[in-house]
């Protein structure tokens, strides 16, 4: 089945054993891994915070809800996302990604639809993108996952 | 969070962390505390003929029985049950010269529907965990009963 839509400006976030596919507008930048404070009590995926434009931001490995955990190496880099709708100007987050992004101009014929995105709860759509696998992550679903047992905002 | 002229840095469980430094905190040395040889709490104090206890954490934040505190950090003392954290060290630090910015920790929250991180501070280097001080309490208390908080 092909996507039904246009042309959308994308970034292919190596994640895990498959890549992430983002519209560009949600990722504020991409960078090296600083040096991460570990937050305690926080689950496994919850790799810490980071000092990002003197924000802190809490970075985490969303691949592990589809292969092993990740390793922090040389190569890798952290997406830093805008705030989830809902939330408050100062929650950006950051992916751990094993290697730096590709952007693409996403077109209908080059996107395939797979029926494996039942078996990935953080996945809203499973892809093959010229070969790639590649997901859609759930952003509500992720949103439910960071905050919906988080503290009551005053 | 609360304007606060002074924060405490404590150093346990592997970790340096920040406090404001609360009217209804006060510190005492090891000299003063009673190591306990039983049960959650690690050591105690008494006080007009009540007991304070307080815990020492690991890195999981699991009470231990023992390590290298040097001070217990008494929370909430102008309440009906103050509850001590033991501390490897301690400083008192301006807060004139820190940067705290609010924070949300992902995930599920220790103590339900309250934040225990509710910032960071990013002056000094990497950044530092900003305890709330009464919701702290709260964890610690919930120890004692081993009411299943944290993970």
């Amino acid at each position: 089945m092909a996507l039904a839509n246009d042309r959308v400006h994308a970034l292919l976030l190596p994640v895990g054993d498959r890549y992430l596919l983002v519209p560009s507008a949600l990722v504020a930048e991409v960078g090296t891994v600083e040096a991460l404070t570990p937050v305690p009590l926080s689950p496994a995926w919850v790799l810490g915070v980071m000092g990002w434009r003197s924000r802190p931001v809490a970075v985490c490995d969303v691949g592990r809800f589809w292969g092993p955990p990740a390793i922090i190496g040389p190569k890798s880099r952290v997406a830093v996302f805008y705030p989830l709708p809902g939330r408050a100007p100062t929650e950006f987050f950051a992916i751990l990604v094993n290697a730096e992004p590709q952007s693409r101009t996403i077109e209908t014929p080059s996107v395939l639809l797979t029926d494996e995105d039942a078996v990935h709860p953080y996945l809203a759509v499973s892809l093959d993108i010229d070969g790639k696998r590649a997901g859609i992550p759930d952003l509500v679903g992720l949103k439910e996952l960071f905050y919906e047992t988080a503290a009551i905002k005053a | 969070m609360t304007d606060v002229r002074h924060y405490l840095q404590l150093r346990f469980s592997g970790q340096v962390f920040l406090m404001p430094n609360l009217p209804d905190i006060v510190v005492e040395p090891r000299e003063n505390m009673l190591v306990e040889p039983k049960g959650q709490a690690a050591a105690r104090r008494s006080v007009q003929g009540a007991s304070w206890v307080a815990y020492a954490l690991g890195p999981d934040w699991t009470p231990v029985p023992e390590g290298p505190w040097t001070r217990a950090v008494f929370l909430g003392i102008h309440g009906a049950r103050p509850v001590g954290l033991l501390v490897d060290d301690l400083k008192l630090l301006p807060a004139i010269g820190l940067r705290i910015e609010p924070f949300t920790p992902l995930g599920p929250a220790p103590v339900p529907g309250r934040n225990l991180f509710p910032g960071v501070e990013m002056r000094q280097g990497n950044p530092t965990l900003v305890l709330a001080a009464d919701v702290l309490a709260s964890y610690l208390h919930a120890l004692e009963g081993n009411h299943g908080l944290g993970q």
